[in-house]
């Protein structure tokens, strides 16, 4: 076997510009993502918790539809498929002075359109999670349903969903390698391209798995302190990273060596 | 359904006429018809499974009742006056804007865990009726030192005992100035300490005069001693009211008896 060491230090700190545009868009389009995803699947969430029908029967089938498809389809349909059928073509376009390719704004559109069925769910059964009695009590003091859930339902859902968001943003960002496929200059095509230039496959692969995994982790560490943030807001101890992560080993040694315990 | 044609008087500030209501076709109540008058204090006893509980939530509404009429100052709950004076039904803003006119403390207080006591108390008359913050908060601090809370205020309701939350619960009615409390079981899930300084706060309400009151409970004492009226029921009717003398010492029907000995 042959590791190129000095190709891989080199990848890994003095990274092309082109790699660290790529890394750029990566980031960029996962928080654009998840912001717009986070819009969508709440309007998605109060329509499956409103009292009208029509509206929760619209939401459970979007819901329905886009989880069920893998987001590769959807993005090939939503880039390629459109255009083929001559439906809608996306063509770069100038927003504020910096140009946005096509390919970004469809990627952006089907990135939307799968995490807001996600975070649908996240919020719908975040709500569900919380006792009927907030509820009724909001409505006792003579708030109306939407009042109650912008008071008082959801800022307590909000505890409850951010672990599971976090996770959804951590598969986001993840995610986005699939934009390759419809051609977004994003790391994992950038990776590709430098692959197929150099042959050091092995050695580029790994610094893009390093730096996704700087990316998430980076993430680990922001979640972590949000959700300390709402545990303060709520009363409740709050918990750092290291003790979580010193229980979580701790168990782990127990496990392996029960007899080495002092 | 039948609306009647002339409002209650005045002083009535509860007129409920012929409630029934059903959950899954199972009827809980039964023409249920009860007067309640401004400054009364009214206690509902009874055996579980007696409908106590279910008439007190028809009366705000938490409950929709099937069939019957309930007024509650003057207004005709969950129904709106149209300009020619009939009635529509509404149980969106205008349901809501009459529940404002009545506190309701729950068995399991639902305080709101995301705010401070403080903040539970002048929440609905700051953010939803948009009174000034400031007399708000100084009428809400008032609130608290009156239930015997003042240096607890800042406190969430997980860091209160049983007993503290319910306190914080009737503060946090009393903060809409109603014209009726209710009260589901208040101390039902508390321990006998507890629930002797809620039953106090209660108290000092009821002597006061000024706020009308329905109480679900199990203190028999509690009842000898606040009621002005005890309204006993069973079986999703009402089974006999009177003075607190009348109906715990010289109870007329068999199952008042039963009831009152197995409590007593």
């Amino acid at each position: 076997m042959h590791f190129d060491w000095t190709f891989f230090w080199d990848s890994l700190f003095q990274p092309s510009n082109a790699y660290l545009h790529g890394l750029m868009l990566t980031i960029v389009i996962s928080i654009l993502a998840m912001i717009l995803g986070l819009i969508l699947g709440l309007v998605l969430a109060l329509m499956r918790l409103s009292r009208n029908g029509v509206l929760r029967f619209i939401s459970a089938t979007y819901v329905w539809v886009l989880r069920g498809i893998p987001l590769l389809v959807t993005l090939v349909i939503i880039y390629l498929g459109l255009a083929a059928a001559g439906i809608y073509k996306f063509q770069d376009a100038s927003v504020l002075g910096i140009s946005i390719a096509g390919s970004i704004q469809a990627a952006l559109v089907g990135l939307t359109l799968n995490e807001g069925a996600y975070v649908s769910e996240i919020i719908r059964s975040a709500v569900a999670a919380l006792p009927e009695g907030q509820l009724e009590s909001s409505l006792a003091m003579g708030m109306t349903r939407a009042s109650a859930m912008r008071w008082i339902i959801l800022p307590q859902a909000v505890r409850t969903m951010i672990p599971p968001l976090g996770n959804q943003f951590n598969q986001l960002m993840k995610n986005t390698s699939l934009l390759s496929i419809i051609g977004v200059s994003e790391v994992f095509l950038i990776t590709q391209s430098i692959s197929s230039a150099t042959f050091r496959t092995f050695e580029i692969f790994i610094v893009t798995g390093i730096y996704y995994l700087l990316l998430t982790t980076i993430w680990t560490f922001a979640q972590n302190a949000l959700e300390n943030m709402f545990n303060r807001r709520l009363g409740i101890e709050t918990v750092s990273l290291r003790t979580r992560m010193a229980s979580m080993f701790a168990g782990a040694r127990a496990k392996l060596s029960p007899s080495s315990r002092d | 359904m039948r609306f009647p044609s002339k409002l209650p008087p005045k002083d009535v500030i509860v007129r409920a006429t012929d409630v029934c209501y059903s959950v899954n076709g199972h009827q809980i109540l039964h023409d249920v018809s009860l007067d309640v008058h401004r400054g009364e204090v009214v206690v509902l006893l009874g055996p579980s499974g007696a409908g106590k509980t279910t008439f007190l939530r028809t009366i705000n509404m938490l409950n929709p009742y099937d069939d019957g009429t309930i007024f509650v100052d003057g207004h005709l709950m969950g129904y709106k006056k149209t300009r020619s004076g009939a009635y529509t039904p509404d149980s969106g803003r205008h349901l809501a804007e009459q529940r404002r006119n009545i506190g309701f403390v729950f068995q399991h207080f639902n305080l709101w865990p995301h705010m401070t006591a403080l903040e539970n108390v002048w929440h609905t008359p700051v953010r939803i009726l948009k009174q000034p913050k400031a007399q708000a908060v100084e009428e809400a601090k008032q609130l608290l030192a009156r239930v015997g809370l003042a240096d607890r205020m800042d406190a969430h309701p997980n860091g209160l005992s049983g007993g503290q939350q319910q306190r914080v619960a009737i503060a946090r009615a009393l903060a809409m100035h109603p014209s009726l409390m209710l009260f589901d079981e208040p101390t039902s899930a508390l321990d006998p300490e507890m629930t002797l300084e809620v039953l106090a706060v209660m108290k000092q309400l009821a002597r006061s005069g000024d706020t009308t009151m329905m109480i679900v409970t199990h203190e028999i004492e509690f009842a000898r001693e606040v009621a002005d009226r005890i309204v006993v029921m069973a079986d999703g009717r009402l089974l006999e009211q009177g003075t607190p003398e009348e109906v715990l010492d010289h109870p007329k029907e068999q199952r008042t008896r039963e009831f009152l000995a197995k409590v007593l």
